[in-house]
């Protein structure tokens, strides 16, 4: 049997390009290397609490945003129910001895950050504006423009947020508090990310923030039956090992890690393009590319620690609190984020939290990690980071002392393994001002890339990926006209 | 760098990282028509000659200078001129 497209992972990013093709009538098939879809949203038990591995929360599900809109023209609107988080703070952000609450709304943002900095009062407001226009200039961010808007890239200017906020003229601590907070939510300090991503990111979390009841399960739940209803096929358990390319660089299928052979006339890979490199065979592309795929450079990774905790801090509940890195201080140089309990804790009795730490380098070799997981360094490092978590949780709220276990840890290597991301890197490849950005468009005939690494991190970034590969198969202006009529 | 150390370091990415056969890798060849590279490869281009001469490309920048690139010797020429810009930039 052949299939019109083949998607490699199943990630938000394969599952939302698999469906829109399917959904326009392609007899389409999805293969995963692990034996479940979606290792990054599926959720998993421990102790009693649920512990999400890569999805806590999101802009974009307010109506009309993004992902919204997203997930009605995918017809899974009914099975999607976004909890709102706390309006007058979704994210609670400390650095040193200050504290920013969040709330959601850009004008709101700009208040906060007013009464937070006032000395730069004038940069706060030209910051809100230029991530508005941004926005304003973006499809999915705006669903009033036109098909041909998507080769607009003016906006798309190579200018880094440290930059930007330099020129706005604001001060350091207001520069630092932006940087660290964007970087937690797409991989990237200050001084590389350029400003439109930041933009686009953060502007969607504070247009709306929220979260799902049943976490990453209630994504997974809702694309698995609406696959199945438009007869998509899902090979879960073998990865992809090969790509087949015919003479004229045009594919022809993929051939799975079991011996396999899936026929198609079309590919789009979601999975991190560095891992093509042994994918793709001789003489199909230029060695130049294969080159540029090797270096490409990473976002970092995060160590999730997921706790039972017998009281959850009230304003935990529904807000999310980030312990950043004092620009000063010598110690926690690393950024601490409590994710609120809100999900962990939703149908179960016992009540959780997770808190996920920056890790940028883990000191074990992947081949130690490889050969035995249980080897003793590894137990060691994963407890040593876990208590380490802990403790800097306690210094945040001490009241929990003595009211916490631990039901499990995540290291940057156990995100490694199931995703395949080099080094478990939180995002993928770095966007950067340093960093060409990767095309969808290969120079194979009928084989893209997709996703996280090529578009934008995130669920909402890996969703709109999907749409516009997807379009990119089967016509843009269709697609995008039909995804607009599912705005209201 | 001298214009020749330049010339022989870029020829030597075309043949081994654009699989270019040496002798048609003359100054004046052109890159699109007789050396076959489209809109993809010059991109990959771009971040070979990064790589091999330590330069960062701006895009708002550069991106006028990359467009009007046609022959082997534009590359030299832009290559050329990157190099001159870092060496005034403060180390
Ligand atoms: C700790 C953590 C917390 C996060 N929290 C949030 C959050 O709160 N909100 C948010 O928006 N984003 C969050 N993210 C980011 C978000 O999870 C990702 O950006 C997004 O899920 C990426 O989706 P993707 O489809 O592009 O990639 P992936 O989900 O990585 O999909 C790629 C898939 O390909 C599979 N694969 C790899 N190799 C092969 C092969 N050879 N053959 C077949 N299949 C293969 C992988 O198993 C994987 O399923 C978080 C990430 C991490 C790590």
């Amino acid at each position: 049997m052949k299939y019109d497209t083949v998607v490699i992972g199943s990630g938000i990013t394969g599952l939302t390009a698999a469906l829109v093709l399917a959904q326009r009538g392609q007899r389409v098939a999805i293969v995963e290397k692990n034996r479940f879809a979606a290792p990054l949203l599926r959720r998993f038990r421990r102790g009693g609490v649920w512990c999400d591995p890569g999805f806590h929360y999101s802009g974009g599900f307010e109506p009309g945003g993004a992902l919204s809109v997203i997930f009605r023209y995918l017809r899974m609107g009914d099975s999607i129910r976004p909890v709102p988080m706390n309006a007058d703070g979704f994210d609670i952000l400390r650095m040193g001895d200050m504290e920013v609450s969040i709330p959601v709304g850009l004008d709101r943002v700009e208040d906060a950050l007013r009464a937070a900095f006032p000395q730069s009062e004038k940069a706060v407001r030209g910051y809100i504006e230029k991530v508005n226009a941004i926005m304003s200039l973006t499809p999915f961010l705006s669903f009033d423009l036109d098909y041909r808007d998507f080769s607009n890239n003016q906006h798309m200017i190579d200018e880094s947020l440290d930059s930007f906020l330099d020129g706005l003229g604001a001060e350091k601590n207001l520069k630092e508090l932006l940087g660290q907070y964007g970087q937690f939510l797409y991989g990237v300090p200050g001084n590389e990310v350029p400003f439109y991503i930041h933009a686009l990111i953060m502007g969607s979390f504070y247009r709306s923030s929220q979260t799902l009841a049943n976490g990453g399960d209630e994504l997974v739940d809702a694309f698995l039956h609406r696959l199945d209803q438009e007869g998509v096929v899902m090979f879960c358990g073998s990865p992809v090992a090969g790509i087949e390319v015919d003479n004229n660089r045009t594919i022809t299928g993929v051939k799975l890690g079991n011996g396999e052979m899936l026929e198609c006339g079309s590919c789009i890979s979601t999975i991190h393009p560095g891992l093509l490199v042994d994918l793709l065979p001789g003489g199909a592309v230029r060695p130049a590319f294969l080159s540029r795929l090797r270096g490409l450079e990473n976002t970092e990774a995060a160590f999730a620690t997921y706790l039972e905790v017998d009281d959850v801090p009230a304003r935990l509940n529904d807000a999310n609190f980030y312990r950043m890195r004092h620009p000063e201080a010598l110690t926690h140089n690393s950024i601490l984020a409590i994710m609120m309990a809100g999900s962990m804790s939703h149908g179960s009795r016992k009540k959780g939290l997770c808190v996920l730490k920056e890790s940028p380098n883990s000191p074990i070799s992947k081949e130690l990690y490889g050969t035995s997981r249980r080897a003793s360094e590894y137990v060691e490092y994963k407890e040593m980071e876990t208590a380490n978590t802990v403790e800097r949780l306690l210094e945040c709220y001490p009241e929990m002392r003595g009211k916490i276990r631990v039901a499990d840890s995540a290291t940057p290597h156990t995100y490694e393994r199931y995703t395949g991301t080099p080094g478990g890197s939180m995002y993928g490849v770095k966007h950067s001002v340093n960093q060409i950005k990767l095309n969808s468009m290969t120079s194979i005939r009928g084989f893209y890339l997709a996703g996280q690494s090529i578009l934008m991190p995130g669920i909402m970034g890996g969703a709109v990926s999907g749409v516009v590969t997807a379009a990119n198969i089967i016509g843009l202006e269709t697609v995008w006209n039909e995804v607009k009529q599912w705005r209201q | 760098m001298t214009e020749q150390e330049i010339a022989e370091r870029v020829k030597k990415i075309m043949v081994e990282e654009f699989e270019l056969k040496e002798e048609i890798l003359v100054p004046t060849a052109s890159l699109y028509d007789e050396l076959g590279l489209d809109s993809l490869d010059s991109v990959d281009l771009v971040v070979a000659l990064e790589r091999e001469f330590s330069f960062k490309v701006v895009r708002n920048l550069d991106e006028e200078k990359i467009r009007a690139i046609r022959q082997l010797k534009d590359i030299h020429e832009f290559i050329m001129e990157k190099q001159k810009a870092m060496q005034g930039e403060p180390k």
